[in-house]
C-alpha cells in the first residue's frame, strides 16, 4: 500500500470549505428563524441541525469537485 | 399540571383538592384517614361465582391484609374447585341462599353472570350483608331501579366492580379537565376494538350458555354491559355530572355468525344537553386502534388511557426544524397517491405531556381484567368499607348511571333510534 500525502494547501483548501458550508448553514437558519419568527437563541440550541446541514453542504460540495475532477481528466 | 402520583401515593394520602373530591366522593374512603381506623382488622368474605373474574378477585384478595375469605360459593363445579385449591379453608356453597345465611359473612363479592346480579344483590342486602356487585350493575332499567331501592332502603355498603373509580389516571386527568386544562370540552370520544370471538372453551355442549353467557340476550346485553359500561362514565365525569339527554345508534351481527345473539360491532352517539355528543364504538374483529378514551377540549385533548394530554396549539417546532418538514411534507405531497388537501387534515402531531405515571395500556386481549387498572385498589376500598361499614359516597349512583347509559344504548342500537334518558335516578 501506498503511503498518501496530503499538502498543506489541500489542508488549508479543505478547511476553508469545511467553514464556508458551516456559515452557508449558520445563514439557513438565520433565515429560517427570521423566515418562521422563532427565537433568536435558535442559533445556539439548534447547532445540531446547523452541523448536520454543514456536514450535507460539504458532501455535496466534495461530490461537485469530484465530478469535475474526473470531467478535467478525461479532458 | 398536577403533581405525578404513583399509585401507592395515590391511595394513602389522596392530597386532591375539594372540587376533585366533589367530582369523585368516593375517593376518601380508602384515604389514610380510614386505613388507619382499619388498621388491624379483616372483612370477612364470600365470594358468589368463582369463574374467572372471581378467581381474579380471589387472588387479589389473598393479598389483601383487610380481607379474609370464608366462603366460595358456585353450582359450577370445575369453578368452585378451582377457587378452593386457591384458598382451601373457605367454606363450600353451591346455593348462594346458604352462603347468605352464613353468620360468618360479613360481606359478598357477586361475580355471576350479569342477569343474576339483580336479585343476588337484593337478596344479599336483605340477609344484611355489604355487597360488591361486579359490574354493570343489572340486566334492565327495572332491575337497575329494584337495585338502587333495596340499597336505597336498607343501611348495607353496596359497591359495584367500575375498576375507573379508583384508578388514578382518570382522577388525574378530570383534575384537568375541571381546572380547564383542554378549555371547553366539547366531545368525549370511547372507543374498543378486540379481534376475538369473545368465546370461551366449553367442556360440552350443554355448558355452552352459561359458560359463554356473554353472547346470549338472555344473560347479558353483550358489548354495551360488558365493555361501554367502562367508558361511559367517562362523560360523566367531564360534563361535570350532568347526564346525557338522549342515546341513538346501530349494531349488528356481521363477522362472528356462529348463533350468538349480542351483536359483534356497535356505535352509539348519547348527547348532552348542552349539545355535546359522547361516542362509543366496539368492534371485535379488528383491534388495530385497540382501546381509546378521549376528551376533546376546545384548547386541548386529554388521552385517558394512555395518560397523556396535547395541546391544541403545541409549542411551535425551531425554524429550521420547519424549514426540514416543510421540505419533507412537499417531498410526500407530491407523491402521487395523495394531494395536499390531504396533507393538511393530518392529525397533529404534537407529543403531548404525560401526566400520570405507571401507565398500563390494556391491549384488550383479556376479558377479566389487567394489571393496574383499579381493580385491586376497588375491592381493597370495599374491604375497608366492610369492616367500618361506611358507604363510600356516590359510588352507586355512578354505577347506576353508567349501567342505565349502557342499557338506554343498547336498546337504542337495536331499535337504530333516539332513546330518551331521564335526567333523574328512578326508584
Amino acid at each position: 500500500m501506498k503511503d498518501t500525502l496530503i499538502t498543506a494547501h489541500r489542508k488549508l483548501v479543505e478547511l476553508k470549505t469545511a467553514g464556508v458550508c458551516l456559515l452557508l448553514a449558520v445563514l439557513v437558519n438565520i433565515g429560517c428563524i427570521i423566515y418562521y419568527h422563532t427565537p433568536f437563541y435558535e442559533v445556539f440550541t439548534q447547532i445540531g441541525y446547523t452541523v448536520v446541514i454543514a456536514l450535507g453542504f460539504y458532501i455535496i460540495w466534495t461530490a461537485i469537485r469530484l465530478i469535475l475532477w474526473l470531467f478535467r481528466r478525461k479532458k | 399540571m398536577s403533581e405525578k402520583m404513583t399509585r401507592k401515593d395515590f391511595l394513602s394520602s389522596l392530597a386532591f383538592g375539594g372540587a376533585t373530591l366533589a367530582l369523585f366522593p368516593w375517593l376518601s374512603a380508602c384515604s389514610g384517614e380510614r386505613q388507619r381506623e382499619t388498621a388491624g382488622e379483616k372483612a370477612r368474605l364470600g365470594i358468589i361465582g368463582t369463574g374467572s373474574r372471581g378467581q381474579f378477585h380471589l387472588v387479589n384478595l389473598l393479598q389483601d391484609p383487610a380481607a379474609q375469605i370464608v366462603a366460595l360459593c358456585d353450582d359450577f363445579p370445575p369453578h368452585l374447585d378451582a377457587a378452593s385449591a386457591l384458598c382451601p379453608s373457605a367454606k363450600r356453597y353451591t346455593d348462594y341462599r346458604k352462603l347468605l345465611e352464613d353468620k360468618e359473612v360479613d360481606g359478598v363479592i357477586i361475580c355471576t353472570p350479569l342477569s343474576m346480579h339483580a336479585q343476588m344483590t337484593i337478596d344479599a342486602l336483605a340477609a344484611g350483608k355489604h355487597t360488591f356487585c361486579e359490574k354493570a350493575m343489572a340486566h334492565t332499567p327495572e332491575q337497575l331501579s329494584a337495585m338502587y331501592r333495596a340499597w336505597k332502603e336498607g343501611n348495607r355498603v353496596l359497591m359495584v366492580g367500575q375498576q375507573r373509580l379508583y384508578d388514578p389516571k382518570y382522577v388525574q386527568a378530570m383534575e384537568l379537565v375541571h381546572n380547564g386544562a383542554i378549555g371547553q370540552v366539547v366531545g368525549i370520544r370511547n372507543y374498543w376494538y378486540r379481534n376475538n370471538d369473545w368465546r370461551r372453551e366449553v367442556p360440552a355442549p350443554e355448558f355452552e350458555r352459561r359458560i359463554n353467557w356473554r353472547l346470549y340476550d338472555e344473560y347479558s346485553r353483550g358489548l354495551m354491559t360488558e365493555l361501554a359500561c367502562h367508558q361511559l362514565q367517562n362523560g360523566s365525569w367531564a360534563m361535570g355530572g350532568v347526564q346525557p339527554a338522549f342515546v341513538t345508534g346501530t349494531g349488528s351481527i356481521q363477522f362472528w355468525k356462529d348463533g350468538r345473539e349480542v351483536f359483534d360491532n356497535v356505535a352509539a352517539i348519547y348527547q348532552y344537553p348542552n349539545g355535546v355528543h359522547m361516542t362509543f364504538e366496539s368492534i371485535i374483529s379488528n383491534k388495530h386502534f385497540g382501546m381509546g378514551e378521549q376528551i376533546l377540549g376546545s384548547e386541548g385533548t386529554i388521552d385517558l388511557v394512555r395518560g397523556v394530554m396535547y395541546s391544541e396549539t403545541p409549542r411551535r417546532r425551531s425554524g429550521i426544524r420547519q424549514l426540514l418538514d416543510q421540505i419533507e411534507q412537499g417531498v410526500l405531497s407530491n407523491a402521487a397517491f395523495a394531494g395536499t388537501s390531504w396533507a393538511t387534515e393530518e392529525a397533529s402531531k404534537d407529543a403531548g405531556v404525560r401526566f400520570a405515571e405507571n401507565v398500563t395500556v390494556n391491549d384488550g386481549a383479556s376479558s377479566v381484567g389487567a394489571a393496574g387498572d383499579g381493580s385491586v385498589e376497588l375491592i381493597h376500598a370495599f374491604c375497608l368499607a366492610v369492616i367500618s361499614g361506611v358507604q363510600p359516597a356516590g359510588i352507586v349512583e355512578e354505577a347506576y348511571w353508567s349501567t342505565l347509559l349502557a342499557l338506554l344504548g343498547d336498546r337504542a342500537t337495536h331499535l337504530a333510534s333516539r332513546v330518551d334518558i331521564p335526567g333523574e335516578i328512578v326508584w
